[in-house]
């Protein structure tokens, strides 16, 4: 009384105490008023649309519930009231849901006083909930099938609404009246109230039905009074689509506090211990996979999903796939349960199961890829990419660079001349989610790799052009060797070599090099030049990474000997380097799905897609054009040569 | 705002301004207010002499006779009175502390003795002054009035006798309990209201004047030096120390408040803080503040006087009804008394359906 913000403040509990004093006294005529005075409240409640009243009267019954299970337990001679007490608190639930709010939303014509009742019947389903709740921990069958029947009564009356308003919907649609638009919408405001009305029905009865699963699953009930209480527990969908809706969206709503589920628990905890309740999500998904085992009449419509509960369906078949596994590997536990006779009928219903959930990855993948293939590509997000290629081609273009240095590039600005194409155009499968803003945008790590490719089909190329212009003139069966060969030959025809090339490893891994005194390695903190290894009887050594450079050296005066001829184009990334990005074409598509069709409608799982699903996916993918032009030119043979490491 | 959005619970202003009345009448410390209205009626019976009013001729000897007459008549009257009464209380339905109480107030007994006592001892003046007083005209007047007071004290006691009887009767005694049980709900639902409306017009009069509310990581930003008391500023720190011990805000000047928005709101965005009446509340001075200036001293003083607060009071229970009924519930429903038991729930349905139609919905 003390929080001065509601002159009713505590009044409650004092009832409840004064409901288990009666209980406990077996005071039938107290708690019958009691019980009325609760009741009354919650009409009271409900007549004003002060929901936070209704709230701390709701959970009544299955206090009283409580309180009986444990007064008869106690003392034995007031046992004889439980059935009466439960039975009383299950019917109130039922009344207050059927007449209570049944009547004044019948009797409403103003939808937003709906929907503020219907929320009323969202707690007063909780307030089911919690009853059941309470009696599946006693494992109290008796009780459990009573209070089942009284929430089956709820129902009749209120499915044929249902269907009524589909059927006037339909009318109005086929008709086409003037007012068609507004009538359709209060029509549909109808028809989403009665949905909530069910789902909280369904909702209510498959927390339970999954909680019963979970409790014998850790023990705090055994495998026949589980089955008595499933039994009772008849799981109806109007639409196959609810079963999938159903579990997706109790997996969503649970940590939000749907239900209350969270506070769930089936032990008392030790005081001062820190403990957390069972996580909804766990128990919900456990009995989910059993339901589906135990029923075993698996047929999962996943139609009308948008994207985030496609996703989450994705988790859910997975979760379902690892409970599989548990209930696999208990067998003998789960085998009474699960309504199944040997191992091989439980591993066949699973994997019947499983077969069916699968569709789903296919179908959220479909989905993710329609978006991804009608999405345009972002030009930020081309030349964020056009960057980083640009950046790693730069690092790697090791020979460029040499030319750069030594400055003896020429830019070519005839159209006439040709000149090499390095670099490549790639059909890049599934990489649009690159280019994309939004939901599915996706960046590949790494990418700028193929950047560096660029850079050393370069070093390739000039190589290349070196050794073959060439030959592999000289041998050795030592690097230094190779090195004083190859230098002295030079020198023997009057010319004075100013670069040395080599592959990296030799400088860090031969160790006669290494002892040698004429080489002087970088590592040694010479100040050398970028992009060298050091020196070489004072001539700088070069590296690169191309293959065409392993086991080989190549010593040359090198303006003399190589030249190296480029174009540029201002669009490209430091004008030589071309970076295009381009969607696929619709013509470009059905082109790929015509020479490879297998290729584009056989998924991972074996299933076929559609033409049209096929074309989604191409259209996933995008082309991707890198390259630079240049090519490398020898002056004089004579001023280079290649020397060959025989091993 | 609260008589018009709520008319079903409360009362009109007249009523409430009757009902104010009565209480401050009948309310056991105002002997002296009993005490000044026989004297009244003394005076007015002297000085008034409007002759068709005349219609009782007493002769001076006639008077002084009757005079000790009727202070004997009196004395008997009360004697007998206060016997039968202290029967009667003594043989109520329910004897409990807060049915006395009830008893007390509701039969008016305190004003009514005081009203006989004072009588009785105006009448043993009036024998004294038999001597004293010469104009026959005046004494016979005194006498007259005299015994019209007596008149009226029997009037009175039959009024006492009546409704002490009521409360010999528990169902009775529960109707004066129930009204006394919901009067109390509508006087704490009404305190409650006023600080939730408070609330929502003092917001509603910010928004209106576009002042952004300052939150608690407004505050944190503590380089942003105008929406904190400065330190150096003493007399805000001072103030604010004096007045914040368990004060409650009691009321707000509107007008002024406006007319320190309409001095400052120039100067640059205004911030403000939350105001509710009867709650706990310090930074009286600093509660409006704009980011540009800081407040001066006299716009301290001005936001300050703005607000009316008390020390909180902590002795007065406003709910002793309440208590009452929470215990009788648990007692009775403990010993299995259903039959008291459904007035008692009748009455909470009633506090229940006060309470429910007074939801402010935010």
């Amino acid at each position: 009384m003390n929080d001065k913000s509601d002159i009713t403040l505590g009044i409650d509990s004092i009832v409840l105490t004064g409901i288990e004093k009666a209980i406990e006294r077996s005071s039938k005529e107290t708690f019958n008023i009691l019980l009325g005075f609760v009741r009354n409240v919650l009409q009271l409640a409900i007549s004003h649309g002060t929901i936070k009243h209704f709230q701390e009267y709701i959970f009544s019954p299955a206090f009283i519930y409580g309180t009986s299970y444990l007064k008869a337990r106690q003392n034995p001679a007031i046992a004889y009231l439980h059935p009466v007490y439960s039975k009383q608190a299950a019917a109130n639930l039922k009344e207050i849901i059927w007449f209570d709010i049944g009547v004044l939303i019948s009797n409403s014509k103003n939808i937003e006083q709906k929907k503020q009742l219907n929320e009323f019947y969202y707690w007063a389903f909780n307030g089911f909930s919690r009853l059941f709740f309470f009696i599946a921990n006693n494992g109290d069958v008796a009780t459990f099938k009573t209070a089942i029947q009284e929430y089956n009564q709820i129902f009749s009356f209120r499915e044929e609404k249902y269907y009524e308003l589909s059927r006037a919907k339909l009318d109005i649609e086929m008709q086409n009246p003037e007012d068609k638009d507004i009538r359709l919408k209060v029509l549909d405001d109808e028809i989403e109230l009665e949905k909530k009305f069910s789902e909280y029905r369904r909702h209510a009865l498959l927390g339970v039905y999954y909680w019963i699963v979970f409790l014998f699953y850790v023990g705090k009930i055994n495998a026949e009074i589980a089955n008595d209480l499933l039994n009772e527990i008849a799981l109806q969908y109007n639409d196959s689509r609810e079963i999938i809706y159903d579990i997706l969206q109790l997996r969503d709503k649970s940590p939000l506090g749907y239900f209350e589920w969270q506070g769930w628990d089936y032990m008392e905890r030790p005081s001062g211990e820190m403990y957390h309740p069972p996580y909804p999500n766990d128990w919900l998904t456990m009995g989910f996979a059993a339901a589906q085992v135990r029923i075993d009449n698996a047929y999962y419509d996943f139609s009308g999903l948008d994207s985030k509960q496609l996703k989450n369906a994705v988790f859910l078949v997975d979760a379902v796939e690892s409970n599989f596994k548990i209930f696999q590997s208990e067998f003998e536990k789960w085998a009474k349960l699960l309504n199944v006779k040997n191992k091989e009928e439980l591993i066949k219903r699973c994997d019947n199961v499983l077969h069916q959930l699968v569709v789903v990855k296919r179908q959220n993948i479909g989905n993710k890829e329609q978006q991804i293939a009608q999405a345009p590509l972002s030009q930020e997000k081309i030349d964020e990419f056009r960057r980083v290629i640009g950046e790693s081609w730069k690092t790697q273009a090791l020979v460029r660079q040499v030319f750069e240095r030594k400055n003896c590039k020429e830019l070519i600005t005839s159209t006439e001349v040709k000149l090499k194409i390095i670099g490549q155009r790639t059909f890049f499968e599934k990489a649009k989610m690159m280019f994309i803003e939004g939901e599915y945008y996706q960046p590949i790590y790494n990418i700028g790799q193929i950047g560096g490719q660029i850079g050393r089909w370069e070093d390739d190329n000039f190589f290349n052009t070196a050794i073959v212009g060439k030959g592999d003139k000289l041998t050795a069966a030592s690097i230094l060797v190779l090195l004083e060969t190859a230098l002295s030959s030079l020198r023997k025809d009057n010319v004075n070599p100013d670069i040395i090339f080599m592959s990296p490893e030799h400088s860090y891994q031969d160790h006669e090099l290494l002892a040698s005194s004429k080489f002087v390695s970088r590592i040694k903190g010479v100040d050398a030049v970028q992009g060298t290894l050091g020196f070489f009887e004072d001539i700088p050594i070069y590296y690169s990474y191309s293959n065409f450079l392993n086991n080989r050296v190549v010593v040359a005066k090198f303006n003399d000997a190589f030249k190296m001829r480029f174009k540029t184009d201002e669009r490209w990334y430091e004008n030589e380097l071309n970076v295009t990005v381009a969607a696929i074409t619709d013509e470009q598509a059905e082109k790929r799905l015509r020479e490879e069709p297998s290729k584009w409608k056989i998924t991972d799982d074996g299933s076929e897609l559609s033409d049209k699903e096929a074309l989604m996916l191409i259209k996933t993918s995008v082309i991707i054009d890198l390259w630079t032009v240049l090519d490398f030119q020898i002056l004089s043979s004579d001023a280079y040569t290649v020397g060959f490491l025989k091993k | 705002m609260i008589a018009v959005k709520h008319k079903d619970v409360f009362d009109s202003n007249f009523q409430s301004v009757k009902k104010r009345c009565t209480q401050y009448f009948f309310n056991r410390n105002r002997w002296w207010l009993i005490l000044l209205l026989v004297i009244i009626a003394y005076t007015v019976g002297v000085s008034i002499d409007v002759k068709y009013l005349n219609i009782l001729s007493l002769s001076n000897l006639s008077a002084k006779i009757i005079i000790d007459q009727r202070a004997t008549n009196v004395a008997t009257i009360i004697s007998m009175t206060l016997a039968v009464v202290g029967f009667l209380i003594g043989n109520i339905a329910i004897k409990e502390s807060q049915t006395y109480k009830l008893l007390f107030t509701n039969s008016k007994l305190y004003p009514i003795i005081y009203f006989t006592l004072s009588t009785i001892g105006s009448l043993m003046i009036i024998s004294l002054l038999r001597d004293s007083v010469t104009s026959e005209f005046i004494y016979s007047r005194l006498v007259i009035t005299g015994t019209y007071l007596v008149i009226v004290v029997l009037l009175l006691i039959g009024y006492l006798f009546r409704t002490i009887i009521h409360f010999t009767d528990a169902k009775k005694i529960h109707n004066f309990l129930h009204l006394e049980f919901i009067e109390e709900g509508k006087r704490n639902l009404y305190t409650i209201l006023i600080e939730k409306y408070s609330k929502i017009e003092y917001d509603r009069l910010m928004n209106d004047k576009s002042i952004k509310r300052r939150n608690f990581f407004d505050d944190l930003d503590f380089n942003f030096d105008g929406r904190l008391p400065l330190e150096d500023n003493g007399m805000a720190t001072e103030l604010d120390d004096l007045l914040a011990q368990d004060k409650v805000l009691l009321d707000v000047n509107m007008v002024d408040i406006e007319y320190y928005i309409s001095l400052k709101q120039k100067q640059g965005q205004l911030y403000y803080s939350e105001l509710q009446l009867g709650q706990f509340f310090d930074a009286q001075s600093q509660y409006l503040s704009c980011t540009d200036s800081p407040n001066s001293k006299a716009e301290q003083k001005l936001l300050r006087n703005s607000l009316v607060v008390r020390k909180k009071n902590v002795v007065d229970d406003p709910f002793p009804m309440r208590k009452y009924f929470d215990q009788k519930l648990e007692e009775y429903s403990q010993e299995g008394k259903h039959k008291n038991l459904e007035p008692i729930l009748q009455s909470y349905l009633e506090y229940y359906s006060l309470q429910m139609k007074c939801e402010v919905k935010p």
